[in-house]
């Protein structure tokens, strides 16, 4: 993700069938984030329907050439996820996103932009971003909730939780942000 | 839920490193981030304190004596309490 931040970062397919050379600065994106984005799918879908989409994917192109899309449309199948739309947005796009995680009572609100080391002026960018957020409550009871977060901004009805996590297991490629500091000591510190 | 592990080490792990990107991007203050350290005086997993030493090791490289005071304060604090927790034998 630090590559991912700097302002000349690539995405990792280019639009229009151009090839990107494989070097020391290319490969973090290629291989890392690509690796961190499938796992990112894996969170969301589950790995059990995951992996029924690696094996429909590899059982369908056995002996033959396939292209990114087609595993994309094999873990679509599988998990009844819209795989394809996430998967195509998040390798055609540079960069990765900061979720800013707002609560106010019951509303938790959460807001997206573009992450990067050093302001950029184009920050309003929007990924589709399957998330994973895990919910407490008061007692230690908790339940996790997955949302698509294809938006500027979403709201999450808290349902009387006390805290929260808005990447559960680190699976998300986000970087997170909690606006509220006596919130985020609540969630995490207390 | 970071000192009585209620947050999985993997998780833990993904805070400090979100932190200390929030921290280098400018949008978060070094008092703040070694405050936020403080909550991990009971870690015990490889994962989150690989961060943690990770984290401060760079910014002792980079800050002058001034800011190094307060982050060499934090990794000694944090390494004699790693030590008493994981056993340490000094030679």
């Amino acid at each position: 993700m630090n590559r991912d931040a700097l302002n000349d970062t690539i995405p990792i397919e280019i639009p229009g069938g151009d090839h990107v050379v494989i070097n020391s600065s290319t490969a973090p994106i290629i291989y890392s984030k690509g690796g961190g984005i499938l796992r990112q799918m894996a969170g969301f879908t589950g790995e059990s329907a995951f992996a029924d989409g690696l094996f429909r994917y590899l059982e369908t192109h056995s002996y033959g050439c396939a292209k990114s899309a087609d595993l994309w449309e094999a873990l679509e199948t599988a998990s009844n996820q819209p795989v394809s739309r996430i998967m195509e947005s998040w390798v055609k796009q540079a960069g990765h996103p900061l979720i800013t995680a707002t609560r106010a009572g019951d509303t938790l609100t959460l807001s997206q932009g573009r992450f990067s080391f050093l302001p950029r002026g184009d920050d309003a960018a929007v990924w589709p971003i399957p998330m994973v957020i895990r919910l407490w409550d008061q007692n230690g009871g908790q339940k996790v909730v997955a949302r698509m977060f294809d938006a500027p901004s979403m709201e999450i009805d808290m349902d009387g939780m006390a805290a929260y996590n808005i990447n559960d297991g680190h699976t998300g490629f986000y970087r997170s942000r909690y606006a509220d500091a006596a919130n985020w000591a609540k969630s995490f510190a207390a | 839920m970071i000192e009585n592990k209620m947050l999985s080490a993997t998780d833990r792990h993904g805070m400090l490193s979100d932190r200390f990107a929030l921290l280098k991007a400018g949008e978060l203050g070094l008092t703040e981030f070694i405050k936020d350290l403080g909550h991990f005086d009971a870690e015990d997993d490889p994962l989150p304190l690989s961060r943690i030493f990770d984290s401060l090791f760079l910014l002792l490289m980079v800050l002058d004596e001034t800011g190094r005071g307060p982050v060499r304060d934090t990794l000694k604090g944090i390494l004699e309490k790693t030590f008493d927790i994981t056993g340490h034998l000094p030679g």
